[in-house]
C-alpha cells in the first residue's frame, strides 16, 4: 500500500476538516472483434479527491498526482471556491467505523500480464466452430483506494478485478456469455465459452409477432433489469422524495414473492467492497424480502433524513450517474428451479439471453424501453427449439417483476457501469411484451 | 477576442522524451500529453449543491510493432521508461493474432491551435457563476411551485494536448469548452414530471447538464439562463396536468433539441467506420451503413443532407486536429437521402484504401483514439418552421430528449421527449405529457417530408456521448433545424 502512506501528510496540507481518498489503479485489457485482435491497453491512473469545509462550507477537488505541490495548488484553488459559496451546512465528515474484511485482492490478477491475455484468447479461439467468429475482452485491475480525514478515519483496500466477455457468432447467430470475479484464476473463461457455444447451436429461424409471451429471462438478462430496478427503485434519495415507485411503501409487497433482493459489499459471491468514497463502511441490506420492501440505501444525507445510519452508498463526486445513493453489490436470492426446470415452467414461450440498451422512460413507473441481443430463442414443449428475431420491449419493471413463476438455482455473477457487482440467477416471467420486431 | 492558452514546454519535453526511447522497431508510434481542467457547479433550489474542480496530467503512448497495436498511458510523469515498455510488451503479445494493421497516410504537420475564447471561463469570479445559478434555480421554484425541485449547473472544461509521432508531426492544442443548464423536476406524489433547457440530457447526469460549445464564458452569458427559468418552472408543473401523449400513428414534427439525439443515434454512431467494420460488434455493436452501400444505400427522404464538420465555429466537436494529427474537416454522410461516406480514422480508412476523416478521437490522456463524431448536422432545408406546422392538419410536436434506446445495428429506436404539443388544423394546441416515439431508421427518415429552413438552425453541445473500452466520454456537437415526418408510431410508452 503506498498511498494511504502519504495521506496524512497530505491532508494535513488541506488543513481541518478535510476529507481525502486516493485511488491508484492499473487496468489492462485485450480487445478482439472478428477473431483478431483490435486493441490493447495499459493504464495507470492516479485519482486523489480532496473535500475542504470551513465554516459549512465545502468544495471538492480531484487531481491525478500525490505530491504536495498539487495538493497545495488543489487547496489554493478550493479555497477561492468557497469564498463565494453561502454556508450550506455541508460540514460533515464519516466517523471511524468497523468494516467487513472479505478478500478482495488476488496476486493472480495483479499479476496477469498482456502474455497471459494473449493466451487465453488464443484458448477461446481454439474452442470455436468452423465459421464461427468471437469478438469481445479480457481484463485484469488491481486499484489501490485509501481514504481518511480529520475525523481520525483511515482505511485502505486494494481490490483486483478479472472479466472476461466473449461473443461468438456464425452466420445470422450470435451468442454472448460474460464473467467477472476478483481472482483471475477463479474466472470461467471456459465455461463462458461453453455457453457462447451453445447459443451458436444451429436452428432454424422462426418468425415472430407482437404480443405478450412466457419468457426465460438468463442470468444475464436478469443482471441488467434488476440492476435498473434497483438503481431507479431503491435508493435512500429517490425513495425519501416520493421519486421511487416504492416510496411510501416499506414493509409492503411490491414484486412477486418469489424474488429477494440484498445488497451486500462483504458478499464475496459478488466483487466485494468494504467501504464507500467517504470511507463510511457497506452495511448489508436487505432490500426486498419475499417480495415486501424492507430496505433502501443511503449516504449520509439521506440516512440524516430517514433517521438512520449510511450504508455505505454515497456517490463519488461527479460521477457519471448522479449524486444520489443507489445499491452497488446486488444480490438476487438463488431460487429452485434448474436450467431444465426453468425451461419447462416456460413451456412455449421465448428465452432471451441478453437484453441490451435498456434505458429508463419514467422512473417513478418504472417503466424501460430496450432491445434483445445476440441469442434470442423460441421454447417448444420445454426445450430450445429455435431462433427468433430481436424485438425492442417497453415495459413496467414493476409490472415484470410481479409476474414471476420460477427463479433459477443457478446464478452468474455480473456486473453494470452503474453498480459494481450484480448476482443473479434466471427467471420466468408469464409476460413480456414484444413492442416491435426488429429485423430477421 | 482572446485565445484559451497553448501548451507549455513541459508538455512538450515530456512528449519528446517518450517518443524519442520508443525502439526503432516500431514501425509507428504516436504520443499525447495532455493536461485536463474541470470546473463544475451545481446548485438545487436556495442550496449550493456540488462545487467541484478537477484537473489531470498524463501521457498515453501507442506503438505499432510488429502489426499490432500496444497502448499504455500513465499518470507517472517519473516513470517513462515503464510507460514505453508497457506498450512495447502489450503490440509483441498479440503478435499472429490478426492481420497486420496499416494506417492510412497523413500529412505531416507542425501546428498551433486554441479554441477561440471571448472571455476565459476560468477567470470569470466564482462568486459571480453561483449568483446567476441560484438566481435561475429561483426563477425555477418561484414558478413552479414548492413541489419543484431546481437545478442548475455550469461546467468548464479545458484540454491543453501535445500530440507528437515518429511521422514528425507535432501540434499542440488548447480546446475549452463552456456549458450550462437548468431542469426542474415537478411532482404530484403520484406523477413526476421534468423540464430543462437549453438541451435535456439522457440520464441525470451531474456535472455534465445543459449545452455546451467550444467557447469561452460568453457561450453562457448568450444563454440567459434567468429569463428562461420561469418557462421551464411552469412547463413542469403544467406537464403534471397535461394530457398523456395518445397512442396512435400520427404527422410528427421533431423540435431542434430532440433533432440533436435523433442524429446522433441515427446517423452519428451509425456512420462511424469502425462499427461498419465490426470492430465494436462485440460492445457499442455494428450498424446498417453498409461499406458496399456507399453513394447507394437509401438512408431517407431526398430532402436529408447530414454531414460530420469538424470546422464549425463553436462546436463542441470542433478542433483543428484530431488525436491523431488528421486535419478536422468537413465530411458528407448522406446526400440528398443517400449515404454516401463515413467518418474514419487512419486505420479504418486504410481498410477501405482512403483517407481518414479526422474523426479520431481519445478521451483524455487515458484512452486510445476511437472514430467518434465530431459536429454532426441535419442540414438546413427550405421550409419555414410555421409553414411546417401550418401544414399538419392532425399530429404532434415533440422536443426536448427524456429517454433513448435503439439497437445494436441502430435500426429499431425509441425516444421519450420531456414536452409534446398537439398540432390541429395547422396551430399547436394543448400540451402532452409522456411523449414518445419510435420507428426503424431508414423507413422513419424516408417519411421525412418537410425540413426547417436556416432561421431555425442551432447548433448544441452534448459533453456525454459514451463509446469504447474501458469507457470513453466524448463531447460532440450537432448542428440541427426541426423536421417534419408522416405515419409515425408515438405514444405515450
Amino acid at each position: 500500500v503506498t498511498a494511504l502512506a502519504n495521506l496524512p501528510e497530505l491532508l494535513d496540507i488541506l488543513g481541518p476538516p478535510a476529507h481525502l481518498e486516493a485511488l491508484v489503479e492499473r487496468q489492462e485489457l485485450l480487445r478482439f472483434a472478428n477473431s483478431r485482435v483490435t486493441y490493447q491497453h495499459s493504464e495507470e491512473r492516479i485519482l486523489v479527491r480532496a473535500r475542504i469545509i470551513r465554516d459549512g462550507r465545502a468544495a471538492w477537488g480531484t487531481t491525478s498526482t500525490l505530491r504536495p505541490a498539487a495538493l497545495l495548488a488543489l487547496r489554493q484553488r478550493l479555497e477561492t471556491f468557497l469564498d463565494a459559496l453561502p454556508p450550506d451546512g455541508a460540514g460533515y465528515l464519516a466517523e471511524p467505523a468497523q468494516c467487513a474484511s472479505p478478500t478482495t485482492y488476488f496476486e493472480s490478477t495483479a499479476s496477469a500480464t498482456a502474455q497471459g491475455r494473449a493466451t487465453l484468447f488464443r484458448d477461446a479461439l481454439a474452442m470455436l466452430p468452423p465459421g464461427a467468429a468471437l469478438g469481445g475482452s479480457i481484463t485484469h485491475g488491481v486499484v489501490e483506494h485509501s481514504v481518511t480525514n480529520s475525523n481520525g478515519l483511515a482505511r485502505s483496500e486494494q481490490r483486483t478485478r478479472a472479466a472476461a466477455q466473449f461473443i461468438g457468432s456464425r452466420g445470422e447467430q450470435s451468442s454472448f456469455g460474460r464473467a467477472v470475479h476478483r481472482d483471475a484464476l477463479a474466472l470461467p473463461t471456459r465455461s463462458v465459452m461453453d455457453s457462447v457455444l451453445a447459443g451458436l447451436t444451429p436452428l432454424p429461424q422462426r418468425s415472430l409477432e407482437t404480443g405478450t409471451y412466457r419468457a426465460l429471462l438468463g442470468p444475464q438478462a436478469t443482471i441488467t433489469l434488476l440492476a435498473i430496478y434497483a438503481q431507479i427503485a431503491l435508493g435512500g434519495h429517490q425513495y425519501l422524495d416520493g421519486l421511487s415507485a416504492v416510496s411510501g411503501q416499506m414493509g409492503e409487497e411490491v414484486i412477486s414473492p418469489l424474488l429477494t433482493l440484498v445488497d451486500d459489499g462483504a458478499d464475496d459471491a459478488g466483487l466485494p467492497t468494504t467501504f464507500d468514497t467517504e470511507g463510511y463502511p457497506k452495511r448489508r441490506i436487505t432490500l426486498i424480502d419475499h417480495g415486501r420492501l424492507t430496505g433502501v440505501v443511503h449516504d449520509a444525507n439521506t440516512a440524516r433524513r430517514a433517521r438512520g445510519l449510511p450504508t455505505g452508498h454515497t456517490a463519488p463526486p461527479g460521477w457519471r450517474f448522479g449524486g444520489d445513493p443507489i445499491p452497488s453489490h446486488l444480490f438476487i436470492a438463488a431460487g429452485s428451479a434448474n436450467d431444465s426446470n426453468l425451461l419447462a415452467a416456460v413451456g412455449s414461450g421465448l428465452a432471451i439471453q441478453r437484453v441490451d440498451y435498456v434505458r429508463v422512460v419514467n422512473a417513478r413507473q418504472t417503466l424501460v424501453t430496450g432491445t434483445t441481443r445476440d441469442a434470442t430463442q423460441w421454447i417448444e414443449d420445454g426445450r430450445i427449439a429455435a431462433r427468433v428475431p430481436h424485438f425492442r420491449f417497453t415495459l413496467r419493471l414493476t409490472d415484470l417483476l410481479n409476474c414471476v413463476e420460477a427463479v433459477g438455482t443457478r446464478r452468474e455473477r455480473g456486473d453494470s457501469v452503474f453498480m459494481e457487482s450484480v448476482v443473479a440467477p434466471g427467471i420466468v416471467v408469464a409476460a413480456l411484451p414484444v413492442q416491435t420486431v426488429v429485423s430477421t | 477576442m482572446t485565445s484559451g492558452l497553448t501548451a507549455d514546454s513541459g508538455l512538450r519535453s515530456l512528449a519528446e522524451r517518450v517518443l524519442g526511447q520508443v525502439p526503432s522497431a516500431a514501425t509507428y508510434a504516436d504520443v499525447r500529453v495532455i493536461r485536463r481542467r474541470h470546473d463544475g457547479l451545481h446548485v438545487e433550489g436556495k442550496s449550493v449543491g456540488q462545487v467541484l474542480t478537477e484537473e489531470s496530467e498524463g501521457i498515453g503512448l501507442r506503438v505499432l510493432l510488429d502489426g499490432q497495436w500496444g497502448f499504455a498511458c500513465t499518470a507517472r510523469l517519473d516513470d517513462l521508461d515503464a510507460v514505453v515498455r508497457r506498450a512495447v510488451d502489450q503490440a509483441r503479445a498479440a503478435h499472429g493474432l490478426g492481420s497486420p494493421i496499416s494506417l492510412a497516410p497523413a500529412p505531416v504537420v507542425q501546428a498551433v491551435y486554441a479554441t477561440a475564447v471571448a472571455r476565459d471561463p476560468f477567470s470569470v469570479p466564482v462568486t459571480q457563476k453561483i449568483d446567476l445559478l441560484l438566481a435561475a434555480a429561483d426563477g425555477m421554484c418561484r414558478s413552479g411551485g414548492p413541489q419543484t425541485v431546481a437545478e442548475a449547473s455550469m461546467d468548464f472544461f479545458r484540454d491543453e494536448k501535445v500530440f507528437a509521432n515518429t511521422e514528425g508531426s507535432r501540434i499542440e492544442q488548447s480546446i475549452t469548452e463552456s456549458g450550462a443548464g437548468l431542469m426542474a423536476t415537478a411532482s404530484d406524489g403520484s406523477d413526476v414530471q421534468r423540464r430543462s433547457y437549453p438541451q435535456g440530457v439522457p440520464r441525470a447526469i451531474r456535472g455534465q447538464r445543459g449545452d455546451f460549445a467550444s467557447a469561452g464564458y460568453e457561450h453562457i452569458e448568450q444563454m440567459d439562463l434567468i429569463s428562461a427559468a420561469p418557462r421551464v418552472g411552469e412547463e413542469a408543473v403544467a406537464l403534471l396536468h397535461a394530457p398523456a401523449c395518445p397512442m396512435t400513428t400520427t404527422t410528427l414534427i421533431v423540435g431542434g433539441a430532440q433533432m440533436a439525439q435523433l442524429v446522433h443515434e441515427c446517423v452519428g454512431h451509425p456512420s462511424e467506420l469502425d462499427r461498419a467494420l465490426g470492430a465494436e460488434a462485440s460492445l457499442a455493436g455494428g450498424t446498417f451503413l453498409e461499406v458496399a452501400g456507399r453513394g447507394t444505400q437509401r438512408f431517407g427522404s431526398e430532402l436529408v443532407n447530414m454531414t460530420a464538420d469538424a470546422t464549425l465555429a463553436g462546436g463542441l466537436g470542433s478542433f483543428a486536429y484530431d488525436d491523431e494529427g488528421v486535419a478536422a474537416q468537413r465530411t458528407p454522410l448522406v446526400e440528398r437521402g443517400v449515404f454516401v461516406g463515413y467518418m474514419s480514422s487512419r486505420e479504418s480508412a486504410a481498410r477501405l484504401g482512403v483517407t481518414s476523416t479526422g474523426a479520431a478521437r481519445a478521451d483524455g490522456w487515458g484512452r486510445v483514439p476511437l472514430v467518434r463524431m465530431t459536429n454532426v448536422s441535419l442540414e438546413p432545408g427550405q421550409t419555414d418552421l410555421e409553414e411546417m406546422i401550418a401544414g399538419v392538419d392532425d399530429g404532434i410536436f415533440m422536443d426536448m430528449n427524456r429517454s433513448l434506446s435503439i439497437d445494436d445495428q441502430r435500426l429499431s429506436f425509441s425516444f421519450g421527449c420531456e414536452i409534446g404539443w398537439e398540432i390541429k388544423k395547422g396551430r399547436l394546441g394543448r400540451l402532452l405529457k409522456n411523449c414518445s416515439f419510435r420507428g426503424i431508421t431508414p423507413q422513419f427518415w424516408a417519411k421525412c417530408d418537410a425540413v426547417a429552413n436556416q432561421s431555425s438552425y442551432r447548433l448544441y453541445g452534448i459533453p456525454s456521448c459514451n463509446k469504447g473500452e474501458p469507457l470513453q466520454v466524448a463531447h460532440i456537437g450537432h448542428g440541427t433545424v426541426p423536421a417534419r415526418f408522416r405515419d409515425v408510431s408515438v405514444g405515450a410508452r
